[in-house]
């Protein structure tokens, strides 16, 4: 199943979201951009990443941030690429970010009178 | 410092495009095809470098530096210029209607300038900065233009009794003439802000045809 979701419409998913999504893409191992990319678009289906390219400014907030590191390294199919870890301080943003969000969907959800699961709406194909 | 910095940018956003296009080929893709869908995947890589670019500290301290020396060089510059139209106010090169005007126009163009550095902008700080320097550089443009006038006039043979009320004339423009500031920088931010939405909507309509 896949939903389409179009590009303005995406622009306004919550801030902070593709930083979460980032985060916990690296939680368990390093990836490099593209890995994450692919990562985050097969995890929400493609609804954040309207364009690839919009992952990268996210990546380094992080980095000025301190939540990731990053080091160069060679890719499984032998090319150069940039590899990010998560820092002790994105484990804890990861870890406080979300059981904050899972309180906000769910208070959301309820006030909107919708289950988590919700059954296929017009658009979903 | 900022150029390796950006340089890594390139090098990293290349990358991701080099895997996405060998990917694309492995599905059978050929060459051309597939950078070309590599490039609409990934969407322009010149903005994505810039916004990553703008993520950096050491570019971010950069900038604000930039904002900070270009904020206060518009208060100076209100200050100096607004002091040079009062000597050459002053020495007689300008009849005496027209004094607060010269030294309006030495302010109004710096107030506007700030006015649109605000908002070009990307950080808070340095639009506060803006915003003040600009209101600033108007209000040194109108004490000094009052206070020049008054001299002016005071100097002439024949000055009436109200050449001499420049006390009053001087607290009010002291107290108040930032008001006038106030509504020009608003407003010039907001026809600033307008025209970068406008323009915005207008590439993103190019883009998306």
């Amino acid at each position: 199943m896949s939903i389409h979701i179009p590009s303005e419409e995406a622009a306004q998913v919550p801030p902070g979201t593709l930083e979460l999504l980032i985060l916990r893409c690296v939680a368990d191992v390093s990836m490099h951009g593209w890995a994450i990319s692919r990562s985050i678009k097969d995890r929400t289906q493609g609804t954040l990443l309207v364009e690839e390219g919009s992952l990268y400014p996210a990546l380094h907030r992080l980095l000025r941030l301190r939540q990731l590191s990053a080091a160069w390294g060679t890719s499984e199919n032998n090319r150069k690429a940039r590899f990010y870890r998560i820092t002790s301080r994105g484990q804890a943003r990861l870890v406080r970010d979300t059981a904050l969000w899972a309180r906000v969907t769910a208070a959301v959800a309820k006030a909107l009178d919708v289950s988590p699961n919700p059954s296929p709406l017009p658009g979903v194909t | 410092m900022s150029r390796r910095t950006e340089q890594e940018i390139r090098e990293e956003l290349e990358a991701h495009l080099r895997e996405s296009e060998a990917r694309l080929q492995q599905q059978g893709m050929d060459a051309e095809s597939a950078r070309k869908e590599a490039l609409r995947r990934f969407g322009d890589p010149d903005q994505w470098a810039r916004k990553c670019a703008d993520e950096a500290p050491e570019i971010r301290r950069k900038n604000r530096s930039v904002d900070v020396a270009l904020a206060l060089g518009f208060a100076i510059a209100g200050w100096f210029l607004a002091d040079v139209a009062t000597m050459v106010s002053k020495a007689g090169l300008v009849p005496l209607d027209l004094i607060v005007l010269l030294h309006l126009a030495v302010g109004v163009p710096l107030c506007i300038a700030g006015g649109i550095q605000a908002v070009r902008t990307r950080y808070r700080t340095s639009r506060v900065l803006y915003a003040l320097s600009g209101t600033l550089a108007w209000w040194f443009a109108l004490v000094f233009g009052t206070w020049a006038y008054f001299d002016v006039w005071q100097a002439m043979p024949d000055a009436p009794e109200e050449a001499f009320a420049d006390g009053a004339a001087l607290t009010g423009v002291i107290f108040a003439g930032w008001l006038p500031g106030v509504f020009l920088m608003g407003g010039t931010i907001l026809v600033t802000w307008l025209v970068r939405r406008l323009r915005a909507r207008g590439a993103r309509a190019v883009t998306s045809s």
